[in-house]
């Protein structure tokens, strides 16, 4: 102790940590200040192109879209956007915007919302979450530059448009736009030659030529066709190409938040490169914070944006976002109150017995789900006992419980029970006597053993303990060796994406809290399918799901649809993840949400703490706006307040690897770590 | 002396050069490329970041390309932090490894040099076994375990220091003493050794004949000759400080160059690889370069041709 | 460090040396027997090697299991009667795991050091016998190689040969650490396919090869074998560093490095898994350290104090 109190120039304060908590519960900064972990250095503050977790975080509390999500159960509430109509069962939305500012005092308007969603589309924006905005009308169509052909007449059909472009390309498919006197054709560039070469090549061959005895015009599809549109600056009319759920929560998500229209022109005016437009010292937002400093790699520091429209109610003055990769750093950090919030940062799961014990540690369900891509491609694993044997022999209670340790809930099935309503399959979970059953019946036994098998995983310390405990429980119950073996993270990608495995581990974060987002991956044209299944059957199951308007119907479309696909086990799912937080208990207002999803407005800091340790209180609800409809409530269709459909964090499958190092990023080092264990 | 001094500066340049073309090479040979990530990115947006990074182009032209710019001092983009040139990345990055290291340097001189002298003038007692001893264990304990054990005992036991951070000059001592002690542990050991072949050297004779004291013996006459293994390990000891960053950086938390020694290379985020080289290379072959004059003037024997 | 006469260890009165051809290896090996220290790190190192090699035989054996059995629910036990080093997070037994890795360290060690020496040792003496303007090529390519950062040359080749074995392991290790040897055996030969019997074997019309092999390698012997046994323990330490980046051995075989790193990141709750591993590594660099430097000190007394 007395060498602790050598305070001559270290300027600690000698802490006395009252053992409840992991390390000290005095604030060491003022009450409108909050220190929370951002792990990793953002790749763009820019929202048409961040897709990282921590730029992710910034950008939400930066910027503000039409809706924003509740910061406990993630439903939409309105942002810039009071309100919002919705017309032709779903199809069209008209969002009504309140009178808000740039935190330079131009007005945020319509405008700067079309503008962003059609920066996003662009192809030169070389946005990574484009798709999320292929649902609104010939967003795809834009975005991968279809060949668009126009100046037809309503009686041109497909089949002619077909015959028109066919001598010259491969077509993927044609979409028909009447109202536009247009037709779109995706064409199939050969192997060699990019998409743009080849489109210009096919323009270049049918300029000219008339379409059933007419001239058309043909060209590239640009951003102009899409379908949203400022019919003035405080309405902004959104057309989708078929109703969709989950619309609302992918207009709260950061992609679709508005761009400083004015400020492009200007930089643009002063030669300054328009990619510098998110440097502290340009950038202009609409959020309820502002970039104040950003020391590359080091930390970020957030200020109170005054002219935000809601600022009466946001108490945080001052976000320090220090950029910590290592777990044990962080740890190290926040238990000498470094830190208030250990964020993005994943913990291990050896801290979880120790570190559960602590008031200040908190977990939540997080949308993601851990499983094994199974390469169907392949003997041994072509066939469908085989996988079923060593789905149902892995103890995913064990699994949970000794190895990830983070409260995981163990699964068999892909979709987690209650995403957006969705009612899990509940498949069983380990049963080593079916699965022997199953593995004879393949034909497999003492006699005549089963090929060799290797287990693949991304280099990462979490993912090695799962591996390992597999492998053994294989073992164990099949009597079966099977090989692991670990690979760096690029590579591990490459060769899933080349089916060059026979088992890989993969978690895949829900985009937005609905079944699809998890199901999608298994149809036979996603090129996120590792798994060489490909069923038509199954494609159009996910067709007519989603096609199908009435929710409660929809959903069990949804369910049929996975159960036929899990009959085939294409994927071995072992568990849901879940997030573990440490939350000092000053910091208040801190909800958990099932992304990592952070809004730092709703935080505030008692102060209770400046003075001893008093007993933590519960953060009541959320205090979020309600929507307000224009002229009392003049809309035709109200939306059904959708439940949590949650647009997404990051959405993604994790890996921890270098670019989410093990101990990084969101997607990455979640999946390695406080789920890493699975 | 100049001459020579010229002449090797001059030579360092076609040295360089096969090395940047031979880096540009060895990174482009491993599998993946910086685009790759776990969500199926459309192909539309691969190609066109392709183009933004000229990695389109045919692997020549890429090549030469990159030589104009470097000669120009232009470093290339990254695509890891794609706000962000490789000058920016690295100009940042430098002086926080540089002031640890340089910090980590003066610590294994100054404890190293006392303790190899203390060992060499006492030889064979227990000073000098206590000396060489504590040396050892500085060997024997890798960075990656002194790190985390300082940060236990001087941050989260006696809260005397930050367990970890960047910003103010308290944040510098644990990891330089971190980074610093395994050299120390050298530099003692070889300072004893030094001192130990001219203890009995002719020169030293003379001085003692000539009855000066033994603390102008050592600081005159003795520490010249018996530092000069010091001085030629100090080259390599200094690009093994900063690659050996690395881990102190991590464990502190320190914003410097040492974590894309690894990361860049994982993220194949091509320009940062060959940025890294090209300016880790160039210091490198600096030092030696001011190793050997130094060594020049410690040893007279020693002439530049 | 340049390609230039100031190279690797000087060789003035190696001449008296050569003169007395075998009597060099006696009286060697009579300075390192009166060397305690050297002696206690030999026989300590023996021992450590039996116990590291064979150990874990007798465990398996005995008590039927080995260092990557697994029992989940006795995971992370400290020390008792049944486990001595307690047992880690997979309830895997730590001395199993710390001798098994006692021996991974130790072949890794050792292989990496024959690569880097071989390498080395044959690079350099062709550069040096042949001189001249291949001679300026080969040291200029060293200098390339040095100047490279080797954790980037190690992650490259590693993430070329796609997978992280034990192989590509002290290949990468032993690639990068050939340049010292290569430096120090260059020195030597110049100097010494100057001295009478080099000329004369040459003017009797024997082959550059032959002449390299017999007579002038025996001769740079020394320090050869000074430079390898020092190259072992750093050997196991560059690996255990590669470990904390993730680019050493993998799973579940464990190297004391591995085990090391693990037992850092988690030494807040569980100690044993920090204390057994690292002591051992030490006593195990410890040993080789005092062994290597008894051995430079008996053959090479010019050496002294270097490294």
């Amino acid at each position: 102790m007395l060498l602790a109190c050598v305070e001559v120039f270290f300027g600690f304060a000698c802490e006395r940590a009252d053992p409840r908590f992991y390390g000290t519960t005095r604030p060491k900064h003022g009450a409108d200040e909050v220190w929370y972990c951002l792990v990793s250095e953002p790749e763009w503050l820019d929202p048409s192109k961040a897709s990282d977790s921590a730029s992710g975080t910034v950008i939400t509390n930066v910027f503000e879209g039409l809706l924003q999500a509740n910061p406990k159960t993630l439903e939409p509430v309105p942002g810039v956007a009071h309100g919002w109509e919705v017309f032709d069962g779903g199809r069209r939305y008209r969002f009504h915007l309140r009178d808000s500012q740039w935190s330079d005092g131009v007005p945020v308007t319509a405008h700067d919302f079309e503008f962003a969603w059609k920066r996003l589309l662009n192809p030169k924006t070389a946005s990574r979450y484009a798709t999320f905005l292929y649902p609104v009308r010939y967003g795809e169509e834009a975005h991968r530059r279809a060949l668009r052909i126009s100046g037809l007449t309503a009686q041109v059909t497909e089949a002619q448009v077909r015959a028109f472009v066919g001598g010259q390309s491969d077509i993927e498919k044609v979409v028909m736009a009447p109202e536009q006197r247009s037709a779109f054709v995706h064409l199939q560039a050969p192997e060699g030659q990019t998409g743009v070469e080849h489109t210009r090549g096919v323009i270049t061959r049918l300029k000219g030529r008339a379409l059933a005895g007419r001239p058309v015009r043909v060209s590239m599809t640009d951003v102009s066709v899409v379908g949203v549109k400022a019919l003035s600056d405080h309405i902004l009319e959104v057309t989708l190409t078929d109703p969709l759920p989950y619309f609302l929560s992918i207009v709260s998500f950061y992609s679709t938040m508005p761009l400083p229209r004015h400020l492009f022109k200007r930089l643009e005016a002063e030669g300054i490169p328009q990619p510098l437009w998110t440097r502290p010292e340009h950038i202009v937002s609409n959020g309820p914070y502002r970039l104040s400093e950003w020391a590359f790699r080091q930390y970020i520091v957030l200020e109170k944006n005054p002219r935000y429209w809601d600022a009466e109610h946001v108490r945080i003055r001052k976000v320090r976002l220090p950029m910590v990769e290592s777990y044990n750093t962080v740890l190290n950090l926040y238990k000498a109150g470094e830190l208030d919030h250990i964020g993005e940062a994943a913990l291990p799961s050896e801290f979880m017995d120790h570190l559960e014990g602590f008031q200040d540690f908190r977990r939540a369900n997080y949308l993601a789900t851990y499983f094994l891509w199974v390469n169907t491609g392949a003997p041994p694993l072509d066939n469908p006992l085989v996988r079923e044997a060593l789905s149902l022999s892995i103890d995913r209670e064990s699994l949970v419980k000794y190895v990830a340790r983070g409260g995981q809930i163990p699964t068999r099935d892909m979709v987690p029970g209650g995403v957006g309503g969705y009612r899990s399959l509940g498949r069983k979970l380990f049963d080593p006597e079916a699965a022997r059953a199953a593995l004879t019946k393949a034909g497999y036994g003492p006699g005549n053993p089963l090929p060799p098998i290797t287990y693949r995983y991304n280099t990462a310390e979490a993912h090695k303990q799962i591996a390992e405990a597999v492998q053994q429980m294989w073992k164990e119950h099949l009597g079966i060796e099977v090989g692991i073996e670990n690979q760096e993270w690029k590579v591990y990608l490459k060769q899933l994406e080349a089916h060059e495995f026979q088992l890989a581990r993969l978690g895949w974060i829900g985009d937005y809290a609905d079944a699809n987002t998890f199901l999608e991956i298994l149809r036979s044209t996603s090129g996120n399918n590792h798994s060489n299944w490909r069923s038509p059957t199954f494609d159009g199951m996910l067709d007519r799901a989603n096609g199908t308007l009435d929710r409660a119907h929809r959903l069990e479309l949804l369910r049929e649809a996975e159960a036929f696909a899990m009959q085939h086990n294409p994927v071995i799912p072992m568990y849901v993840y879940t997030r573990s937080e440490l939350i000092k208990p000053y910091l208040r207002g801190a909800y958990l949400n099932y992304q990592t999803r952070t809004y730092f407005k709703y935080m505030w800091i008692d102060e209770r703490y400046y003075d001893g340790t008093p007993e933590p209180l519960p953060d009541g609800l959320p205090r979020v706006p309600k929507p307000i409809l224009p002229g009392g409530s003049g809309s035709p269709e109200l939306p059904r307040a959708p439940k949590p459909i949650l647009p997404a964090g990051s959405g993604s499958p994790s890996a921890s690897g270098p670019d989410g190092g093990a101990t990084r990023g969101p997607d990455a080092g979640r999946s390695s770590l406080g789920e890493s264990r699975p | 002396m100049t001459r020579f001094i010229v002449g090797r500066v001059l030579g360092l340049i076609p040295t360089l050069l096969v090395i940047v073309t031979l880096s540009f090479f060895v990174i482009r040979l491993a599998p993946g490329s910086p685009f790759t990530t776990e969500r199926g990115v459309p192909k539309e947006v691969v190609e066109e970041l392709q183009a933004h990074y000229g990695f389109d182009r045919p692997f020549q032209e890429q090549l030469f390309n990159y030589l104009a710019n470097l000669a120009s001092g232009n470093l290339g983009l990254s695509t890891k932090y794609p706000q962000r040139t490789v000058n920016e990345i690295i100009a940042a990055g430098f002086p926080p490894t540089l002031l640890i290291g340089s910090f980590a340097l003066l610590w294994a001189l100054l404890f190293g040099v006392s303790a190899g002298i203390i060992g060499a003038m006492r030889q064979n007692t227990v000073f000098d076994y206590g000396a060489m001893s504590l040396a050892m264990v500085g060997i024997s304990l890798p960075t990656f375990v002194l790190g985390p054990l300082l940060a236990l005992v001087f941050g989260l036991t006696l809260y005397v220091l930050p367990p970890a951070g960047w910003g103010a000059a308290r944040h510098v001592v644990l990891p330089a003493v971190t980074l610093g002690t395994v050299y120390a542990a050298y530099v003692a050991r070889l300072t004893r050794g030094g001192m130990l072949e001219v203890v009995r050297a002719d020169f030293v004779r003379t001085a003692r004949a000539k009855g000066l004291s033994e603390q102008l013996i050592i600081w005159r006459h003795m520490l010249r000759g018996g530092l000069l293994p010091v001085v030629t390990f100090l080259g390599p000891a200094i690009a093994n400080i900063l690659v050996g960053s690395v881990v102190v950086e991590k464990i502190f938390a320190v914003p410097g160059i040492g974590p894309y020694f690894v990361d860049a290379a994982f993220n194949r985020d091509y320009f940062l690889v060959m940025g890294i080289v090209v300016v880790y290379s160039a210091f490198l072959l600096v030092m030696n370069l001011i190793v050997d004059v130094l060594y020049g003037f410690l040893d007279p024997r020693v002439r530049y041709t | 460090m340049t390609a230039g006469e100031q190279d690797g260890p000087p060789v003035a009165g190696q001449g008296a040396e050569l003169v007395r051809g075998v009597s060099l290896w006696q009286d060697a090996w009579a300075r390192l027997k009166r060397n305690r220290m050297a002696m206690i790190g030999a026989a300590n190192t023996l021992l450590l090697v039996f116990l590291c090699f064979l150990g874990p035989i007798a465990v398996r054996a005995v008590w039927g299991y080995g260092y990557e059995t697994q029992d989940l629910a006795y995971g992370a036990r400290p020390p008792n009667a049944e486990h001595w080093f307690g047992t880690d997070f997979f309830g895997r037994d730590l001395l199993t795991r710390v001798l098994y890795g006692g021996q991974i360290s130790l072949t890794v060690g050792l292989l990496a050091a024959t690569v880097a020496a071989t390498v080395g040792t044959l690079y350099g003496a062709v550069s040096g016998y042949l001189g001249g303007r291949v001679d300026n090529l080969m040291m200029r390519i060293v200098d390339v190689i040095y100047a490279l950062p080797y954790m980037f040359l190690v992650i490259i080749l590693i993430a070329i040969f796609q997978a992280t074995n034990l192989v590509s392991l002290f290949v990468g290790l032993g690639m990068v650490g050939w340049l010292m040897t290569a430096r120090i055996v260059r020195g030597q030969i110049l100097s010494l396919k100057e001295r009478e019997f080099v000329q004369a074997a040459r003017s009797m019309g024997v082959s550059g090869p032959t002449t390299i092999v017999r007579h002038l390698i025996p001769n740079t012997l020394g320090p050869i074998i000074v430079y390898f046994t020092l190259t072992v323990p750093s050997m196991i330490l560059q690996e255990a560093f590669l470990s904390f980046l993730g680019l050493g051995v993998q799973a579940p075989r464990p190297s004391l490095g591995a085990l090391i790193n693990d037992g850092a990141q988690h030494m807040t709750v569980f100690w044993w898994e920090l204390v057994f591993p690292a002591t051992a590594m030490a006593v195990l660099l410890f040993s080789l350290n005092f062994v290597g430097d008894g051995v430079r000190d008996a053959l090479d007394p010019q050496m002294r104090g270097r490294g």
